[in-house]
Order: structure tokens, then C-alpha cells, then sequence
């Protein structure tokens, strides 16, 4: 009863932890004037602040008739934040601002927000289809998108086929050869997939016409993006198998490990798994996943033709095998599985308050009907054909063809995780949204008729991001010719800590860094030059924990 | 007096005495309110070993007056205000005021000592603080000796203190 102990195991693994996900997608968390704002006059900029460093690839600010009123210098960015000047003289009416950026984890995210100038605008005017304002990139998400299923499909097919011949070939001549054809095709569809692959990521990026792909400019962008590198490793993974299929010497089983490798590593380097913390978890995790995928579904085509050609008992041997192999293969993905999900899902309501969590449920679904396979496959089938029951074979045949086909429905569903905002980034967007506009420890400090306002994020020892607001005495932004800020803390003796605050736009100032290194009441000083002679000194002290 | 209180006394004198050294300054740090004060400002070093090659200094509202000392190898030049209302002094009416007096084109290497010399009537407040902000502008960079201090402190807690004098109830002198 061990082995059903073990499938059933490996049953909730792949219920947690089939997916491989995008973990760090950038989300806007605010915007000013706010998406729906409808303004008494026209705002003099856009800002759009998101929950971590990007950097945009398109953005503009289009009137009711699509009409563009942006310039080159009108757009600048710091860290996380776009700033966009506006024109001088904008018109009443419905403004929409769609923006185009890459993420950390090198995903592009586009979107947009509206605003209204004047209340007539608001009134008298038909909404505009957003969608038509947005560069049209919708063709070449979709040819990468396919791109991908073929380098995917081709590495799964290209690793599980050398994992086979190197575990459970043994002595068969029969089909030896299919075998090293797999890899072979895999090989020759997979590379050529994945060096196009840099092409339609660069085009991405641009949304250009398809005349986009034939300029070295796309492919230089493509290659510098993360996907440029592992984008290396699918090709060469495949490649490097291939060589190893075709070679008679001692050397093949080098170069097989080494491609093997190679086609793990091209999971393990892309940007989903890159960018999640904590790193040293997750990326040997989608490696060990995808080691464990790759053996079984690739497996599945040289399996179908034992049945096919081999004798019966030499079948069923191999089947044995397969299961026997697939014990630690089920364990390694249950560890695997469970550490990726224990990073990545922000809490098990998200299964079913988010897309993110829809799709993932549809695919564990798929999941779970092919577990339920194998284990139809393992506990009736395999000991019906080692028997000689009739139809035992053609009956396995079905089974194995139908997990062929819902390994491929669940490659698809993991494909398009990828492109969807996982809760987990969702969850971090919002706590960033709540420090930064709530829960953030800020203090208003006023010196004769001029004030300044500071906020410290997150207000804990270590990295902080501290921002100031200096307004002069009309209550408007304004810059002083010079800005200090000083931090300190008296009872553990640390003396004034100087600090120049980068200036983000009028009146508006930042500082990132972990000068506040431990917990206590720390004071903050602001000098403030105001005039050739003239200086202001605020100061105010924050709790941080 | 032993010996131990005389170094004290010796070395809160020098104590106290050596922010002086390292801050533009005037000479004399008390002055009759209401009299003619001759303001010696005394730069003692550039601003980071760049030498000094200018000096504004912002003659506060409620001084009236000022005149500044000629300069050899340096341009002086002085900025004017209304003054309103006007000041009369012995029947001479005065309807403008100096608002700031600006050395240039002269060169204070970093390791000269150098004075720059007005000389103003001082405002009837006795026992306050009158500060005189100073630009100090070098080959490479400017110092503010702009800072004032807030009330219950004093120029030591500041790293860039304007230059002050501390206007005292004695009689002036008659001049």
C-alpha cells in the first residue's frame, strides 16, 4: 500500500505546486490625477507610481481624438515612478495615459488610467475605447506565445526522452531508434524556437510593425532582456542533447549531463524564478520541478511505443520500471512543489478571488486528472498487462496519449500563469499602497510660514525610503536652493547621519538606503536653504520599530 | 588658585574659543544697541582648501548706516532697500538703507587669514542677537554661514552659524 500512499502524495504536490509562475510583475499603485479623477483644471503632470523599479518603453498622453501630446523630454523616471509633463494649454475633456513598462522580472505590463479636464468634458463626450489607444501588441504576445509552447514542449521532450534512454532503455533494440529521433526533432524545432524566442521578446517590447523583427535593434533588446539569457540555455540544452543522441563515444553521456543541465538551468535562469526571494529556494525548486516534468512527460512517447512494438512481458518491465523510478521522481516534486507554492501564494483565498487563482485551479484540475491516470495506469493497468489480460494494452495506450494530452493542456495553463499578476505581487502592491498612504509614519514640521512633510517607508531598521514635501508659505510646492537631512539617534549615540535627498520633482525629495539601522526614536533634521541668506531648520522625530 | 583650575579655566577658554577658528566670525562679539559698530569679519580658511574669491554678508533690517571699509585688491559692491519708515538722525533724514555688501574679484587662499571690514549703526535692542548671514564664495563651492540660531540654543549647535553680535544696554559711545 506504500506506492498508494506515495501517488497520493504526489497527488498534493502537484495540486500545490504544478505551476510555474511569474512572481514579480510591477502593479501601479497609485496615480495622480487618479484613473476616473475629474479636474476643475488641467493637471501640469502625471504621475504614476509603481510598487518596484521599471522602466517604461511607451508612454503617452492621448486627448479624446488619440492625438498624442507628449514630447521626447516630457517623460522622466525615477525608480518607480514615471513622471510625465503635461502641456501648458490642455482643452476641456477626457484624457487617457497608457503606459507601456518592463518589470524587474523583465515582463512587459502595459495599462492606462483616464482623467477628465473641466466638467463639461465629462458630460458631453462619448467614453473612448481604451483599448484602441494602447499600442497594438496583442499579434506579437500571441507568435511568442507560441514560440514558447514549441521550445517548452521541445526541452520537456528533448530532456524526458535522454532521461529515459539514460534510465530505463536498457537493452532494446526495437526502440532505440524513435527514441533518438524524439530528441533529434525536439532538437531541431526547440533550438531554432528558442533563438526566434529573443526576436519576438524584443519585438514585444517595442509593439512595432512585423517589419520590427527584421531590425537588429529588436534582437539587441530581446537578448539584453532576462529571457535573452536563458533563452541561450533553451537552445543550447536541446542542442547539446541532440549531439549527445547522435554521438556512439563515451563522451555522449558527458555532453547528455551536460544538456541536461543546460535545459533545467533555462528554467531555473528565467525571470519568474530570478526574481522571487528567498532565491536560493526557489530557483533550484523550478529546476528540480522541471527535472522531475521533464522525465515523466517525456517519457510518456518512448512508453507508448513499448507498448506498441515491444512484447508484452519487455512492456510491462519497463512500465515497472517507470514506476519504480517515478517514486523519488514524486517526492523530489512534492518538495519541490510545496516549497514554490509556500513562496508564491499569498493566502488560499486567492484561489478563487483572482484570475491568477482561476487559472491555477483549472490547471491543477488537469493535474489532478492525470495523477488520477497514472494511478489507473499503475495499480490496474501495468499488473493487467505483466498478467496478459486482454485489451490491458490498448487500454494503456489511451491512458498514456490522454496524459500526453493533459500534459500539454497544463503546459498551456502555465504559460498563461505567466502572463497574469500572481496574488502574491498583488498582496505586496497593496501592502505597499497601505504604508505608503496610511499606515507610514510621517510628521508635519513647520518653520516660520514654510512646512515640511516627511514619511518614512516602512518605518522598520534597515532599507527605508524617506520622502519629503516642502511647501513654501502660498502652500505650494516649491525647491529650496539646498536640502540636508540629518538623522539621528541620541540614545544609542549615533550622531547626525548627513544626507543630500534626491530631488524627485518640485518640492519633492527622496532618500533610500539603510542609514536607519536599528530600532528607537530617531530624530530627523531637514535644512532647508530657502533664500541666498535665509535657511529653515525642521526637524521632528519618528518612531521606528 | 591651584594649578588644576587655572588649565580648566585655560582650557574652557580655548574650548570656547575654538569653533572661532573654524567659522567666519566677527571680532567683537558685544556692542552697545543704538551705537556705530565697526563689524570685522574674519575668514579664516576657504571652503574645503579652495580659496575664497568672495563674500556677501546681509546687513539686517534695523541697521542703518553701513559703510564698508575699502579693500585693496577686492571690488566692493552694495546693495540698497527703501527704508520705510525713514530714519532721522539729528535732523537728517534717511530714507534708504544698505541691504548687503558684496566682496569680489580679490583671491584669499585657503590658507590666509583675511578680514572684511564695515562699519554700521546698530538698532535700540539692547540685549538681543543681531546676525549677519555671510555667502562665503570660493574658487570651488560656497559656505552658508547662514544659520540663526532657535531660541534656547546657540551658534555651537550649528554646523554653519551665521556671524552675530550681541547688542548690550551700555550707553554708546558719542561719535
Amino acid at each position: 500500500m506504500a506506492i498508494r500512499r506515495v501517488l497520493l502524495i504526489a497527488f498534493l504536490a502537484l495540486l500545490f505546486g504544478g505551476a510555474r509562475n511569474a512572481f514579480a510583475h510591477a502593479v501601479l499603485i497609485s496615480a495622480s490625477p487618479e484613473d476616473g479623477a475629474i479636474l476643475a483644471t488641467a493637471p501640469s503632470e502625471v504621475r504614476l507610481v509603481f510598487n518596484e523599479p521599471i522602466s517604461p518603453i511607451a508612454v503617452q498622453v492621448l486627448d479624446r481624438n488619440g492625438h498624442s501630446l507628449l514630447g521626447a523630454q516630457d517623460v522622466r523616471v525615477a525608480d518607480a515612478e514615471i513622471l510625465i509633463r503635461l502641456p501648458a494649454r490642455m482643452s476641456d475633456g477626457i484624457y487617457l495615459v497608457s503606459y507601456r513598462i518592463v518589470s524587474l522580472d523583465s515582463h512587459v505590463v502595459g495599462g492606462s488610467i483616464e482623467f477628465t479636464v473641466g466638467a463639461a468634458g465629462a458630460a458631453g463626450s462619448a467614453p473612448m475605447s481604451p483599448a484602441a489607444a494602447i499600442p497594438a501588441d496583442k499579434g506579437w504576445r500571441l507568435a511568442f506565445y507560441l514560440d514558447e509552447l514549441l521550445f517548452y514542449g521541445a526541452s520537456f521532450a528533448a530532456l524526458g526522452g535522454m532521461l529515459f534512454r539514460l534510465l530505463l532503455m536498457g537493452d532494446a533494440p526495437v526502440i532505440e531508434r524513435p527514441v533518438r529521433r524524439q530528441i533529434e526533432m525536439a532538437t531541431l524545432l526547440g533550438v531554432p524556437a528558442a533563438l526566434l524566442g529573443i526576436g519576438l521578446d524584443g519585438a514585444l517590447f517595442r509593439a512595432g510593425p512585423l517589419s520590427t523583427l527584421f531590425e537588429a535593434e529588436t534582437w539587441n533588446l530581446g537578448f539584453h532582456s532576462s529571457f535573452g539569457a536563458s533563452a541561450l540555455f533553451l537552445a543550447g540544452g536541446p542542442a547539446l542533447l541532440g549531439i549527445a543522441a547522435r554521438l556512439e563515444s563515451h563522451w555522449a553521456e558527458w555532453i547528455a549531463g551536460l544538456g541536461i543541465a543546460a535545459a533545467v538551468a533555462a528554467f531555473a535562469l528565467t525571470g519568474h524564478a530570478a526574481t522571487a526571494p528567498p532565491r536560493w529556494l526557489t530557483a533550484p525548486s523550478v529546476g528540480v520541478h522541471v527535472l522531475m516534468v521533464g522525465f515523466w512527460a517525456g517519457s510518456l512517447p518512448p512508453l507508448l511505443l513499448a507498448l506498441k512494438r515491444e512484447d508484452r512481458q519487455l512492456a510491462a518491465s519497463r512500465l515497472f520500471a517507470f514506476s519504480r523510478w517515478g517514486v523519488p521522481a514524486v517526492s523530489l516534486l512534492l518538495a519541490s512543489g510545496i516549497a514554490l507554492a509556500t513562496v508564491q501564494l499569498g493566502g488560499f483565498s486567492a484561489f478563487f478571488a483572482t484570475n491568477y487563482g482561476l487559472v491555477l485551479l483549472g490547471k491543477l484540475l488537469a493535474v489532478a486528472m492525470l495523477v488520477s491516470l497514472a494511478l489507473v495506469n499503475r495499480l490496474r493497468l501495468t499488473p493487467a498487462l505483466a498478467l496478459g489480460k486482454p485489451g490491458a494494452a490498448v487500454a494503456l495506450r489511451y491512458s498514456i496519449r490522454l496524459e500526453l494530452l493533459l500534459f500539454a493542456v497544463i503546459v498551456l495553463l502555465a504559460l498563461e500563469l505567466g502572463n497574469l499578476v500572481p496574488p502574491r505581487s498583488l498582496n505586496e502592491a497593496a501592502e505597499a499602497k497601505r504604508t505608503a498612504n496610511v499606515g507610514a509614519p510621517s510628521a508635519i514640521m513647520s518653520a516660520g510660514d514654510y512646512t515640511a512633510i516627511i514619511t518614512v517607508t516602512p518605518a522598520r531598521a534597515g532599507f527605508n525610503l524617506t520622502r519629503i514635501w516642502f511647501l513654501g508659505p502660498d502652500r505650494r510646492l516649491f525647491d529650496p536652493q539646498s536640502v540636508e537631512l540629518s538623522l539621528a539617534e541620541p540614545a544609542d549615540h549615533i550622531e547626525p547621519i548627513r544626507r543630500q535627498p534626491l530631488r524627485v520633482a518640485t518640492g519633492i525629495y527622496r532618500l533610500m538606503g539603510a542609514e536607519i539601522s536599528l530600532p528607537g526614536t530617531w530624530q530627523f533634521r531637514l535644512d532647508a536653504r530657502i533664500g541666498d541668506f535665509e535657511e529653515r531648520s525642521f526637524s521632528a522625530e519618528i518612531e521606528i520599530r | 588658585m591651584t594649578k588644576l583650575t587655572i588649565a580648566a579655566i585655560a582650557a574652557g577658554i580655548f574650548l570656547t574659543a575654538l569653533p572661532a577658528f573654524a567659522h567666519v566670525t566677527l571680532e567683537t562679539a558685544e556692542s552697545p544697541a543704538g551705537g556705530f559698530y565697526k563689524a570685522v569679519l574674519r575668514v579664516p580658511h576657504g571652503c574645503a582648501g579652495s580659496p575664497t574669491i568672495g563674500l556677501r554678508v546681509q546687513i539686517p533690517e534695523g541697521v542703518i548706516e553701513a559703510r564698508p571699509m575699502p579693500k585693496p585688491g577686492w571690488t566692493i559692491t552694495m546693495k540698497v532697500k527703501p527704508l520705510d519708515p525713514p530714519y532721522v538722525d539729528d535732523g537728517l533724514k534717511i530714507t534708504t538703507a544698505v541691504s548687503e555688501i558684496d566682496w569680489s574679484g580679490g583671491k584669499l587662499p585657503d590658507d590666509y587669514y583675511d578680514e572684511f571690514v564695515f562699519r554700521a549703526r546698530l538698532p535700540s535692542r539692547p540685549g538681543t542677537m543681531l546676525y549677519f548671514p555671510v555667502i562665503q564664495i570660493c574658487a570651488s563651492g560656497e559656505e552658508h554661514w547662514i544659520q540663526i540660531p532657535a531660541e534656547g540654543k546657540t551658534a555651537d549647535d550649528y554646523d554653519n552659524p551665521a556671524p552675530g553680535v550681541k547688542l548690550t544696554s551700555a550707553p554708546p559711545e558719542n561719535d
